[in-house]
């Protein structure tokens, strides 16, 4: 059984070559990705987004998610890398105007450092999921719902439309 | 049986009848009335659906055996009506063909809007004369038209020439001329099947798999289904960013942020460096020699523009124009107002302008110092709001990523327990250069992989 780390999966891809070849600008950072099947292979979605620091506290501009990179978690594989722009269903989306302030109620409390320990947190019950789906490591049903609540409080809500239309079933699962 | 087929229930001219009947071959043979020896009629159903869509004709004039000409009508689209025709010739029966011709109405209005016409006029297996014409906006009036005719030297070389009335006001908006090497051969286009040739008679399907139709013409690429139609009239798509779903924006206006005005957002107080006051002995680099090329790139995304712009200048010695790199970038897709530069794109100017260099992901601090200490000049990509607003904790984003494009003009190492990075910055209003701790340098940089473009 392989271990697997999605932080570092991440990491890897913005290391790699593809991921410079798909020109997404300086200013987009990774998402909280979205885990999906797709034909019996379990996949990771990177969203990348922009955020532009005002200066004053909590009023850091949050922007729509704009770029997808798809990942299969066993091999690492890059099998996909979406501009929604170009997407049809993404036509009324403006992606230069700002849709909410980070930080945002549920983190207010954390600061910079206290909000790196709770991401490196869920980060890990992404891999723990990861793992429980790809090897029938265990899981229980507390450490599913401990993911969903904290997924819930570090995700910034006003992007929550957006996951709902990337990813409805691992939305219908993890989102409140 | 008889030679009245276009009467025959059997093809597909309403698409809501299922009358067929088991009639898919005549065959005129010897009892022609037309004077030929041979006609051979065959019908096809292009898109299996059960009622058949095209009509092929053969006929063997010289009663060889070979087909001489072959006429096609289709109906490529299953709306019932047939929308192209083709024929072919082979005029001297040496078994090649030397003329084909092809209508096709794409829209299916009932006017031919392609057609297209090859001739091989000395039968020497190459097309001589070709030509085609379109009528782009269906209005029944040509709009494009192509013509080729073979150079005549022996070359094998062709000229093409165009005609094109392209804002379809009926006045002629391009015309050109243009020769090219050997464009193609009439034997790579158009040769007929081996399979449909009937070395006996009249050809006679014995089973379905015999109905290949090498000649069923195809839909012209240019119009399978192909629309420059704005999508954003298609009512079938289910929009997101409506109702329930839509985006909760936020009117910077009504909150009074004024994005061009980015002078407050500095909250990191950053030193500059100082040559008079500097111990040259612990300088890593030559700062105080570049230190003037520094400008600021007020509210844009240039970052990586300016960037290059220092180390094109200190390379130069002469002073290039912002907007002139700006433009160039823009030309050749280098960079963008709203997007700035991929990071793929950072050393694209400094190409063009030769300045060698080499990019690379993955380096240490050594690397950088390496590089100064060879008299190299370092750009390197970060994220900047580790160093603008690193002494606030309550300002920072969520998630890892370089915003930035700074050069790294020299070290401090005046105090060796706490090391100072020299950047020209152009994205801080007080940039020129500044002077970093080692380790928020080293958080900004590594943010995005240590990525670095060393030019030599």
């Amino acid at each position: 059984m392989k271990n697997i780390d999605i932080a570092q999966i991440i990491k890897n891809v913005k290391s790699r070559e593809f991921y410079y070849n798909c020109e997404i600008p300086m200013g987009y950072v990774d998402g909280y990705p979205v885990l999906s099947i797709k034909n019996s292979k379990l996949c990771l979605t990177i969203p990348f987004l922009k955020y532009k620091i005002t200066g004053e506290v909590d009023k850091t501009l949050v922007y729509p998610i704009k770029y997808l990179i798809t990942v299969s978690v066993s091999d690492e594989k890059i099998v996909g890398f979406e501009d929604l722009s170009f997407d049809p269903l993404f036509r009324k989306v403006d992606f230069d105007k700002p849709i909410g302030f980070f930080r945002h109620d549920a983190v207010k409390k954390y600061n910079k450092h206290e909000f790196k320990e709770k991401r490196a947190e869920l980060y890990n019950m992404y891999s723990k999921t990861a793992m429980a789906i790809l090897y029938n490591a265990p899981y229980s049903e507390g450490e599913d719902n401990q993911f969903k609540d904290l997924f819930n409080i570090m995700l910034e809500p006003c992007l929550t439309p957006i996951y709902k239309a990337i990813d409805k079933d691992f939305s219908d699962k993890y989102l409140k | 049986m008889g030679n009245n087929f276009f009467l025959n229930d059997d093809f597909d001219l309403n698409p809501d009848s299922t009358a067929s009947d088991d009639t898919d071959v005549w065959s005129l043979g010897e009892e022609s009335d037309l004077g030929y020896d041979s006609i051979h009629v065959e019908t096809v159903d292009l898109d299996m659906d059960g009622i058949d869509d095209s009509i092929i004709e053969e006929i063997d004039i010289d009663g060889d055996g070979y087909s001489d000409i072959v006429n096609i009508v289709s109906d490529t689209d299953g709306d019932g009506y047939f929308d192209t025709t083709a024929a072919a010739q082979d005029v001297n029966y040496d078994g090649m063909i030397d003329s084909y011709t092809i209508s096709h109405d794409s829209n299916g209005d009932g006017l031919v809007d392609y057609t297209e016409t090859q001739i091989d006029s000395d039968f020497d297996g190459t097309v001589d004369f070709a030509v085609m014409e379109e009528d782009l906006n269906f209005d029944g009036v040509t709009d494009n038209s192509e013509m080729m005719i073979s150079a005549d030297d022996g070359s094998g070389d062709a000229y093409f020439m165009r005609a094109a009335d392209l804002d379809f006001d009926g006045n002629t908006d391009k015309f050109e001329i243009t020769r090219e090497e050997n464009p193609f051969s009439m034997e790579d286009e158009v040769l007929p099947d081996d399979e449909m040739i009937d070395e006996d008679t009249t050809y006679y399907p014995e089973d379905d798999d015999d109905y290949v139709v090498p000649y069923a013409p195809e839909k012209p690429e240019e119009f399978d289904d192909f629309s420059f139609d704005e999508d954003t009239e298609d009512e079938d798509i289910d929009d997101f960013n409506e109702d329930d779903d839509a985006l909760p924006y936020i009117d910077l206006d009504e909150l009074g942020y004024d994005e061009s005005d980015d002078n407050g957002r500095f909250a990191y107080e950053l030193n500059n460096f100082d040559p008079s006051t500097a111990d040259s002995d612990s300088i890593i680099g030559n700062p105080e020699e570049v230190l003037d090329l520094w400008e600021s790139q007020g509210d844009t995304g240039r970052c990586a523009i300016y960037a290059q712009k220092f180390v094109i200048e200190e390379y130069t010695g002469q002073e290039v124009d912002i907007e002139d790199l700006v433009d160039l970038a823009i030309e050749n897709g280098w960079f963008t107002e709203e997007g700035g530069t991929p990071i793929i794109h950072m050393d694209k100017i400094l190409d063009y302008y030769e300045v060698p260099n080499e990019t690379s992901s993955g380096n240490d601090i050594n690397d950088i110092v390496e590089s100064l200490n060879e008299g190299h000049k370092v750009i390197v990509s970060v994220d900047a709001d580790e160093y603008w607003f690193g002494e606030n904790d309550d300002v920072y984003i969520p998630g890892d990523g370089v915003n930035h494009a700074v050069e790294v003009i020299g070290i401090d190492n005046s105090d060796p327990e706490n090391p100072l990075v020299i950047l020209n910055d152009s994205g801080n209003p007080d940039g020129r250069g500044c002077l970093v701790p080692l380790d928020t340098f080293m958080d900004a940089w590594e943010d995005g992989n240590c990525y670095m473009v060393e030019c030599m």
